[in-house]
């Protein structure tokens, strides 16, 4: 695998914060990277810093094999990129602002109209930007981002604005863009999102990069207990705590909720007993893995 | 010119087209003014009205149709009425012939318009002299010929001032406003994620701006001669050149305004302060020549009044095309320095 991305020891210090810390991450092409954490861990500036748009105060970038500071047309042309905050030339409409991004990157003028429809604004094709709502103007931002098909895409938080079906719309059109080769670098602070589009995530935390990894195996090797959760009226909390490899019952307003290391011995034993309507088993989650790692509740 | 490079042209011409406040500031106020100014002043003619009385030869000779550029003449039958309308100020003087001697009232206190209307009946009475004395061909005559904007109509000193005023109006304004917003929204920081030139950038603004101006400069013209009568005289095709030349200036000053005001309110306020002042000063609304010398002083910095004064020579003085090359080359020189400026104090965000 080839590395698309390659950053060592990113550092930032702002007025008055460290907003990076030391990041060091590796990308690799034709793979949708996840950088997952709280508001404020420092998400944005390490996108900038790799894009071109800021200058680290320490460490080093490579993007495509080549460094993003000073900026590079050619290297920027290889690139797509949506911003945390849209910014659009206000006095056009959506149709013509995509159009312009066409222009600028030099993509033919179908591709406009194409990825306008692609991104489901085709009908709000001459309605002026200023006037468009939230979750139209991100899926805009996204638009003008890939128009010219760029091999790599950096997007800052795309769907932070969008309604369920329009989010599930973006996942599809992201697989499809890493389906046709590209490679796409996208941060968000939705646990759920990380687990159901990234090959890989980087979990970051005040400035730093605390894990990195598929999330299935940051999970696993998490070796967290998976929570079992028996329907109320099935049996007692004392009957429950005496299964096979139950670890843990308690109460709960669904049920009673079991924590097992062993999950199977638990499932075999209701298993045998017929119990197995209406149980739900839940494992452990990215929210848990940043809760091992930092000690606090994951807020996004 | 490269793909994108039109394509912010053309962007640059489609946001001005639907902005309703830059359309009004670049082309209806400056226009606007032109027709109030125009209006105002058309009526207040600079010939002294004065009444005259009764007959007689010399009576004739000013009350007849030669004089009527000199001199807005209106007769009266009762000499003490008239001379009761000289005191109140309402014409300048009543002129009445008893026999060889003709007889001017006039208020002592009105001393430019007396001047003015006793110097013409003088004139009227040499000639007469002359006549008299056999004399067809005169011994000495004068050539008198004047030297300053007073001596312009007033069209031909508002039609080159308001133009050039409109022009760094819109210039400034306009250029000011639009970067300020495009770093607050963001835009020029997403523009740098382009592989766009920062050169094709600015050269797009220069490019809808200096249009912008050509089209102020067509309807100036136009309006000028088809409801004023404006007189063109000297090398007026010259303006253009010239008019380019200032709008670089101004747009170098927009940059600067655009480089220190954070938000639009103080790009407005900025540019604001720096325009008004210069139409004052720079002989937009009135002529600088009767200015005591700190303001002409001032006046000195100030591009506008390179524009202004290059204006007035090539389009109403007479002068020929060379006129303008002085001016051209200051206004390019302010562009330099004043862009050069800017330039290291500009932020992208
Ligand atoms: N331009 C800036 N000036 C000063 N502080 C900033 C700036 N941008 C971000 N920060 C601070 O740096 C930290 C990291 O911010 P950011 O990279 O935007 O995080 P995230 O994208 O993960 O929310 C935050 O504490 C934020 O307040
Ligand atoms: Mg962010």
């Amino acid at each position: 695998m080839s590395v698309a991305i390659r950053t060592t020891d990113l550092r930032k210090q702002y007025a008055h914060v460290l907003a990076l810390d030391g990041v060091d991450l590796e990308v690799e092409t034709g793979e949708i990277f996840g950088i997952l954490g709280p508001n404020g861990a420092g998400k944005t500036t390490a996108l900038e810093i790799i894009e071109g748009l800021r200058r680290p105060d320490g460490g080093e970038a490579e993007v495509l094999g080549q460094r993003p500071w000073p900026r590079d047309p050619a290297l920027l042309r290889r690139m797509g990129v949506q911003l945390q905050a849209s910014s659009f030339f206000e006095q056009l409409t959506a149709g013509e602002q995509i159009a312009m991004f066409a222009d600028l990157f030099d993509a033919p003028a179908e591709a406009a109209a194409d990825m306008l429809d692609r991104v489901g604004l085709a009908d709000a094709a001459d309605v002026r930007t200023k006037k468009l709502s939230g979750g139209q103007a991100q899926r805009l931002s996204i638009g003008c981002a890939l128009v010219h098909r760029p091999e790599l895409v950096f997007l800052d938080e795309p769907t932070s604005a969008l309604d369920p079906q329009a989010r599930r719309n973006l996942w599809d059109l992201m697989r499809e863009i890493r389906a046709a080769g590209s490679t796409i670098v996208l941060t968000t602070h939705s646990m759920e999102e990380a687990e159901a589009l990234c090959d890989r995530v980087a979990i970051m935390d005040a400035g730093r990069v605390i894990a990195v990894g598929t999330p299935l195996a940051l999970v696993r090797d998490l070796d967290a207990p998976v929570r079992i959760t028996i329907p109320p009226d099935t049996m007692t909390r004392e009957q429950a705590a005496a299964l096979p490899g139950v670890d843990e019952a308690e109460e709960t307003e669904s049920g009673i909720t079991l924590r097992s290391a062993d999950a199977a011995a638990v499932l075999g034993a209701l298993a045998r007993d017929g119990r197995l309507h209406g149980l739900q088993v839940r494992g452990a989650t990215l929210e848990d893995v940043f809760l091992n790692l930092t000690g606090r509740e994951y807020r996004a | 010119m490269t793909r994108s490079l039109s394509a912010l042209v053309r962007e640059g011409f489609k946001a001005l087209l639907r902005d309703k406040m830059a359309l009004f500031f670049t082309f209806g106020l400056p226009l606007g003014f032109l027709i109030l100014f125009g209006l105002m002043f058309s009526n207040n003619s600079s010939t002294p009205k004065v009444l005259v009385v009764g007959q007689g030869s010399l009576v004739q000779v000013i009350d007849s149709p030669a004089m009527k550029d000199a001199l807005d003449v209106e007769r009266a039958t009762d000499l003490a009425k008239a001379r009761k309308r000289v005191e109140n100020a309402e014409v300048a003087a009543v002129i009445s012939q008893e026999g060889q001697t003709l007889r001017v009232d006039y208020a002592a206190s009105e001393t430019q318009t007396s001047g003015q209307v006793l110097g013409i009946i003088n004139g009227v009475v040499s000639q007469a002299n002359l006549k008299a004395a056999g004399v067809t061909t005169p011994a000495f005559r004068m050539d008198a010929k004047t030297v300053e904007d007073t001596s312009l109509g007033y069209i031909e000193f508002f039609v080159p001032g308001l133009l050039g005023y409109g022009i760094s109006v819109g210039a400034v304004f306009g250029l000011a406003i639009a970067l300020v917003q495009w770093r607050r929204s963001g835009l020029l920081r997403r523009l740098q994620l382009t592989p766009v030139a920062t050169r094709d950038i600015a050269v797009a603004r220069v490019i809808v701006h200096v249009a912008l101006a050509i089209a102020q400069t067509i309807a100036f013209f136009a309006l000028g001669k088809l409801a004023f009568d404006l007189k063109l005289s000297g090398a007026w095709w010259m303006a253009l050149p010239l008019v380019v030349c200032g709008t670089i200036a101004f747009l170098a000053i927009a940059f600067a305004v655009a480089s220190f005001a954070k938000t639009q309110e103080a790009a407005s306020g900025i540019a604001n302060a720096v325009t008004l002042p210069m139409g004052f000063l720079g002989g937009a609304f009135f002529p600088l020549d009767l200015a005591p010398g700190w303001m002409q002083g001032i006046s000195k910095v100030m591009p506008l009044t390179y524009l202004t004064d290059g204006l007035k020579d090539v389009m109403v003085r007479g002068q020929g095309p060379t006129a303008a090359l002085i001016p051209m080359a200051i206004l390019l020189g302010f562009a330099v320095v004043i862009g050069g400026v800017a330039v290291r104090f500009f932020r992208w965000e």
